[in-house]
């Protein structure tokens, strides 16, 4: 086919070359050792240039995670190092963790084999995911602490404080049971988010059924069974629950790809968002600023860029004090 | 802006959600819902376009439309969507090459469909990927195969790895580019080929 017309085509630059260079950098990015802020910014501005950088960069990022699972390949640490290169064992070990639930480790995982109850926590700022030995799988946001009990008997987690995604395997003789200060959350087969502050707990549905009833001996409360997209909003003595669009549920789960989803949020809320995280704190200077809503997609880590934001929308005033960030009118 | 901003969708300054609905949420949904149809994607266009050596670059120009499309707003059925854009795009090209054999347009339609696509990833697949991803590691050329199971499934540096192999880090650096995009191709281009024993 002739390709006379081919050239004025905005995107025939050299795909080869773009893809080569997405390789590059995807290659370089994980290199921790060598790589700095300065890398970084480099490749933010070449990912800014052109949609073809970018969606290159996605696709090659993307394959070298699905090969992070890989990694559950590895040789245990204490095992005497193996001089030249790997051959034969590699090949071998596939074998002893076919019997395994694989992960992508989008960030760091660990499989909880033990039978005997344990605590697991994140800082400020942390992710964990992890893996049960019944497939069960727990991610945890930022700031959160579970302590797990799993016995032949029951599966039993308890929601120490802060956020976090439960992906369970049924298995009605044994049921899964979580819980959160008066509630309990008993799992029919069911993907959902829990998520605890100091005065209401907040459980999100994403697939299957649970049940929420209240466990404390004082309340008398009807359990409800909540389905894909009912979010409940439950205090010491009440429970509400409402259908959400499953898009809303989606934005609560941002945290799994490291994103802050809002969608009509205040102000105020947003910025509770992004002091979960650990970074600069962001303060609003008067109630009425507080109230400008937000839609926007943004990093955990993003507090600074947020705030410059709400500069150039709002154009309120950043100021930074103490580490903190102060926005004011 | 002076004047006080009420909630609700319609009185956000436009600037907001053009300006900031980018990077992670697309990023992820153009990995979770477009970059699988890749192998029936590269499938429809081998049917529809004789010039085999521009599919790389046909392939690129319908991601970047895609990914550009989904920036104004994510489309409700990606594999309708990519079909439709690859379509377009093959169509505005042969009508730019002023021969437009209308039986090739009225295949697209057909064979758009027809495409088996897989299904979204699980855990239960997890061993068929595990295999698949064993079967897309050896057929990297060797050097870059060993290069690359050093740095995924060992997790060592460039440099160590470089040591081992009793080469430069600038060669382990073109073994990894290259396993990147070998890989990519492999497990993105092509169909899952996983013969399950039952």
């Amino acid at each position: 086919m002739s390709s006379a017309g081919e050239n004025n085509t905005p995107n025939t630059v050299d795909v080869m070359g773009i893809e080569s260079r997405a390789a590059d950098w995807v290659a370089d990015r994980r290199n921790s050792e060598d790589w700095t802020p300065e890398r970084q910014a480099e490749l933010d501005r070449w990912l800014a240039q052109s949609l073809a950088h970018r969606v290159a960069y996605i696709r090659i990022e993307a394959t070298w995670r699905r090969t992070d699972r890989l990694a559950a390949l590895h040789r245990p640490m204490h095992e005497p190092a193996q001089n030249g290169p790997l051959r034969r064992p590699f090949w071998m070990r596939v074998a002893a963790v076919f019997g395994l639930v694989v992960v992508t480790a989008s960030f760091a995982g660990r499989y909880l084999l033990q039978p005997h109850p344990q605590l697991i926590e994140t800082p400020i700022g942390g992710q964990e995911r992890v893996m049960l030995a019944d497939g069960s799988q727990i991610e945890l946001n930022t700031d959160t602490a579970i302590r797990v009990d799993l016995t032949a008997q029951k599966r039993a987690v308890e929601l120490v404080k802060g956020e976090a995604y439960f992906e369970i395997r049924h298995d009605a003789a044994r049921p899964f049971v979580v819980t959160v200060t008066d509630h309990r959350i008993v799992d029919l087969g069911t993907k959902f988010l829990v998520r605890t502050s100091s005065q209401t707990l907040k459980v999100a549905l994403v697939e299957g059924s649970a049940r929420l009833e209240n466990a404390s001996p004082h309340v008398r409360q009807q359990a409800v069974i909540l389905t894909p997209g009912d979010l409940a909003v439950a205090t010491a003595d009440s429970v509400r629950v409402s259908k959400r669009p499953m898009r809303e549920v989606a934005n609560a789960l941002a945290w799994q790809r490291g994103a802050i989803a809002l969608r009509n949020a205040s102000l105020a809320d947003a910025v509770a968002e992004f002091n979960r995280y650990g970074g600069p704190q962001i303060i609003v200077a008067d109630p009425d600023t507080a109230k400008l809503t937000i839609n926007g997609t943004f990093r955990t880590t993003g507090a600074e860029q947020f705030a410059g934001m709400t500069h150039e929308i709002f154009g309120l005033r950043v100021e930074h004090q103490n580490g903190n960030i102060v926005l004011s009118r | 802006m002076t004047e006080k901003t009420e909630p609700g969708l319609d009185n956000v300054d436009p600037r907001i959600q053009g300006a900031v609905i980018t990077a992670p949420e697309v990023d992820a949904w153009f990995e979770r819902e477009v970059l699988p149809l890749e192998a029936a994607l590269m499938q429809y266009l081998q049917h529809n376009w004789r010039n085999k050596s521009d599919i790389a670059d046909l392939r690129q120009d319908i991601y970047v439309r895609v990914y550009e499309s989904a920036l104004k707003g994510i489309p409700d059925s990606p594999k309708a969507f990519v079909f439709a854009t690859a379509r377009n795009l093959l169509i505005r090209r042969l009508r730019r090459e002023q021969i437009v054999p209308i039986e090739a347009v009225s295949d697209f339609d057909a064979l758009g469909t027809a495409i088996e696509t897989p299904g979204p990833d699980s855990n239960l697949i997890a061993r068929d990927e595990l295999r698949r991803l064993q079967a897309a590691l050896d057929r990297l050329p060797p050097r870059c195969r060993e290069a690359f199971v050093m740095r995924q499934v060992d997790g060592l540096s460039r440099r160590e790895i470089a040591a081992r192999m009793g080469v430069t880090e600038k060669t382990v650096k073109t073994h990894l580019q290259a396993a990147g995009r070998a890989l990519a191709d492999i497990l993105y281009g092509e169909h899952a080929d996983v013969r399950r024993t039952s």
